[in-house]
């Protein structure tokens, strides 16, 4: 039921008002507490910025979901990554050393493998990101929203009991 | 901008301040008793925790350390106690207390509640360090456990001492090397008896004899018959003079195989002793001259404190790690990463109780005060190469009566090589209903007894030296739970009870796999004399009974090898000097022929010469 919900809001989502640009930041946002630990500090900047500014929640959230499940599967590879920026390049220990020392910057966790790992993977990501969502949302909008309601699975979907009853217990709630 | 937004943030975040201002505190005592419980074993409890975020002090009315290995009682508990946090630290991710008072402290206090939690499975210990600690503990444990068993009763001694069976069971080896002597004795009498038979002397020396005494010189006519003579009897003192090398060669063999055969005259007396070891082995007949008394009465009881003391500095190393210069990658837990660590100008450890003051007492109850405890410790921190100072612990109680404590404590991890001291002196310790470990000899609890215990603890790396020097008097234990038959425990029990003064001196030393273990009691020789005194008069029968039939064993087999062995000797030997003496004789007839016609080829040539010399002369006169 929970995945058939995520689908459902990733559709309302896609059909909504909101503009293609709000809806890609906030999947391309959403990737970063997504792919990271979510108790960090700069999961509370992220907070921040798609609150203030016109950002899709549902979208952020959907991309939340999504990636935290991605994160686990690409555990080790972001434990990898984070020890060599961490460890392995020389270059950057005086920086890593002076945020060690400086007050408030090791409340971010900068300074495990993990979060370091992640965060790196999810700011690369973040550009690519929002141009790939606003072109799939673009494309939804345009073509694929009318083929996908005339593919048979739908229609069977749409005429089975279960969506039938899922439906009407989801009327009820409202 | 998204006004309701940034709204919703500021309602989320104001309801945020308001819960923590309300659950704040027990949040935080609840994440410190989770921790607590975690590092001890058991339930750690924290009642009245206040935490003041604006001076970043926190305060409690009691805390409880239940003892992980008695459930029902507090290891320690404090009253009220207030500390501050250092707020720069804190902005840094490091917990620093700079002073910190644990006053009323108190141990083994008894707990309203069972404190033990249900125990996880353990995890596999990865590190080196603590593989060598437990490969230890585990060595010592086995030390103890190989001990004799002292077991020692001379009316069952008597009874079950079945010789036939015994004799069976030992294997015993010197009736098997008996045999083998005789088989070796045969073997060198055949081959002797072949030699005899093949070396015949007798016919040879016959004719040399003939041809010595057949030639005469006088009846020589001439020179050159003499010559001929001469170099017959030189052939016939060759011959002998190789038959004569012949004879000291085997002469010098028969020597060789008869010592060799006769080798078990000098090793029956080994055998002998190996099997009547062997016998009282398998006979269990104790060794009344045993020293090591004290090692098994107190044994268990110091390899279970050092355990203990050595258990303790495996999770002080664990919690306070030595340096390491290389950043060494792990396979951390699913999720929680790595937590890389940078050089700290600060000097602030992830953790830090840069001094605590602590009094209290140690009984448990306002009637039974115990001894009044008074201490400090310095630099109680996780990253002690980060902090740069050993952690310091001094301790000391007393008592009105003369008791006291007194325990220092140094753990200095700074350097790559950890080094830990303890030494702890304890006086007039009173040693009423103190358990021991369960014994054989001993029960698992002293009744009564005073005592002075000195005990150091020196850890330098994986090289460790413990010793303990324990003085009691006045002991008593209840005896009466014990029921046995066992005479070695009666001994015990009676010299203890005679005794005023037990000492005890353990020392248990080593380096990775080299342990050493030494204890030494005044029990050793008393426990000892008694025994011998009681058990020697059964003891010293059984063994006359095991010697008795080695005895017969040894005769009868002896006799077998023996007798072969000296007839063939003297047969043989008697056989060889007649050769010897009969070539000699020969020899020496030889020699004065050879000299005898020597001579008088000399006296002829010379009167040959003379003639020559006068008839020269004569016709010399003649021409002149």
């Amino acid at each position: 039921m929970i995945f058939l919900k995520l689908i459902s809001k990733f559709i309302k989502v896609l059909r909504s008002g909101a503009s293609p640009n709000q809806i890609a930041w906030g999947f391309a946002l959403g990737t970063i507490p997504g792919l990271t630990p979510l108790a960090c500090l700069h999961n509370l900047f992220v907070l921040i910025l798609i609150i203030i500014f016109k950002i899709n929640l549902a979208a952020a959230t959907m991309a939340l979901a999504l990636f935290s499940f991605i994160a686990w599967i690409f555990d080790p590879f972001f434990h990898n990554l984070g020890f060599i920026i961490l460890v392995r390049i020389s270059a950057l220990q005086n920086p890593w050393t002076e945020l060690y020392n400086a007050p408030v910057a090791p409340l971010s966790f900068f300074n495990n493998t993990v979060v370091m790992g992640s965060l790196v993977t999810a700011i690369v990501l973040l550009l690519p990101n929002y141009f790939f969502f606003k072109w799939f949302v673009r494309r939804y909008r345009d073509s694929w929203n009318a083929k996908i309601d005339k593919w048979k699975i739908v229609k069977v979907l749409k005429g089975s009991k279960l969506v039938k009853v899922y439906t009407k217990i989801r009327r009820l709630e409202a | 901008m998204r006004w309701k937004g940034l709204i919703f943030l500021a309602v989320v975040i104001a309801l945020g301040v308001i819960l923590s201002i309300f659950f704040l505190d027990k949040w935080v005592e609840s994440g410190l008793e989770k921790a607590g419980s975690a590092m001890v074993g058991a339930k750690v409890e924290i009642d009245g925790l206040d935490l003041d975020v604006a001076n970043l002090s926190i305060e409690w009315q009691r805390l409880q350390v239940t003892d992980p290995n008695s459930t029902m009682q507090n290891v320690i508990e404090t009253g009220r106690t207030a500390f501050r946090m250092d707020m720069a630290a804190l902005l840094r991710k490091k917990t620093v207390i700079r002073e910190m008072t644990l006053a009323d402290v108190r141990t083994g206090t008894p707990r309203e509640t069972d404190g033990a939690i249900p125990k996880k499975p353990k995890k596999e210990k990865k590190s080196d360090k603590q593989d060598l600690f437990d490969k230890t503990k585990a060595k010592l444990t086995a030390e103890i456990q190989n001990l004799p068993v002292m077991d020692f009763d001379p009316a069952r001694l008597k009874k079950s001492l079945n010789l036939d069976s015994l004799i069976a069971m030992a294997e015993l080896t010197m009736p098997q090397k008996l045999d083998s002597s005789k088989a070796d004795v045969i073997e060198t009498t055949q081959n002797w008896e072949k030699f005899f038979k093949d070396f015949q002397p007798e016919e040879d020396l016959q004719k040399i004899r003939t041809t010595i005494q057949q030639i005469d010189p006088q009846k020589i006519k001439t020179i050159p018959e003499l010559a001929s003579a001469l170099e017959k009897v030189q052939s016939s003192h060759k011959t002998l003079k190789t038959l004569q090398d012949t004879v000291k060669v085997r002469q010098q063999k028969f020597k060789t195989d008869f010592n060799r055969s006769g080798s078990y005259v000098r090793n029956i007396d080994d055998w002998y002793k190996a099997d009547y070891n062997r016998i009282l082995a398998k006979a269990k007949l104790p060794d009344l001259s045993v020293k090591n008394i004290g090692m098994m009465l107190f044994g268990s009881t110091v390899v279970h404190r050092v355990n203990q003391t050595l258990g303790t500095v495996q999770r002080i190393r664990e919690y306070m790690p030595k340096k390491t210069d290389k950043v060494e990658k792990k396979k951390p837990e699913r999720l929680k990463g790595q937590t890389i660590h940078y050089a700290n100008r600060h000097r602030y450890p992830e953790f830090l109780i840069e001094r605590a003051h602590l009094s209290g007492q140690t009984g448990s109850t306002e009637d039974a005060p115990g001894l009044i405890l008074q201490g400090d410790a310095s630099g109680i921190n996780s990253q002690p190469w980060v902090y740069g100072k050993p952690t310091e612990v001094n301790l000391s109680g007393r008592k009105g009566d003369g008791r006291s404590i007194h325990l220092l404590a140094t753990l200095d991890h700074v350097q790559d090589i950890a080094r830990d001291r303890f030494e702890v002196n304890m006086d007039r310790v009173s040693l009423n209903n103190v358990s021991i470990q369960e014994s054989a000899y001993l029960p698992s609890k002293i009744q009564k007894g005073v005592a002075a215990i000195q005990a150091i603890a020196d850890f330098e790396g994986d090289r460790f030296d413990i010793s303990l020097n324990v003085t009691a008097s006045n002991l008593g234990f209840d005896f009466s739970s014990m029921n046995t038959s066992n005479r070695f425990v009666a001994i015990v029990q009676d010299v203890i009870r005679n005794l005023n003064t037990v000492t005890l001196n353990a020392r248990i030393f080593g380096q990775g796999d080299d342990l050493s273990m030494k204890m030494d009691s005044n029990l050793d020789d008393r426990v000892s004399r008694e025994l011998q005194n009681i058990g020697s008069k059964a003891l010293r029968e059984a063994q006359n009974k095991v010697r008795g039939r080695l005895n017969a064993i040894k005769s009868e087999k002896m006799a077998e090898v023996d007798k072969l062995y000296k007839a063939k000797r003297a047969e043989f030997q008697k056989k060889m000097d007649e050769y010897e003496e009969k070539v000699e004789e020969q020899r020496v007839a030889a020699e004065a022929k050879i000299d005898q016609i020597r001579k008088d080829m000399e006296s002829r040539k010379k009167a040959e010469e003379n003639k020559l010399k006068d008839k020269a002369k004569e016709a010399l006169d003649g021409l002149f």
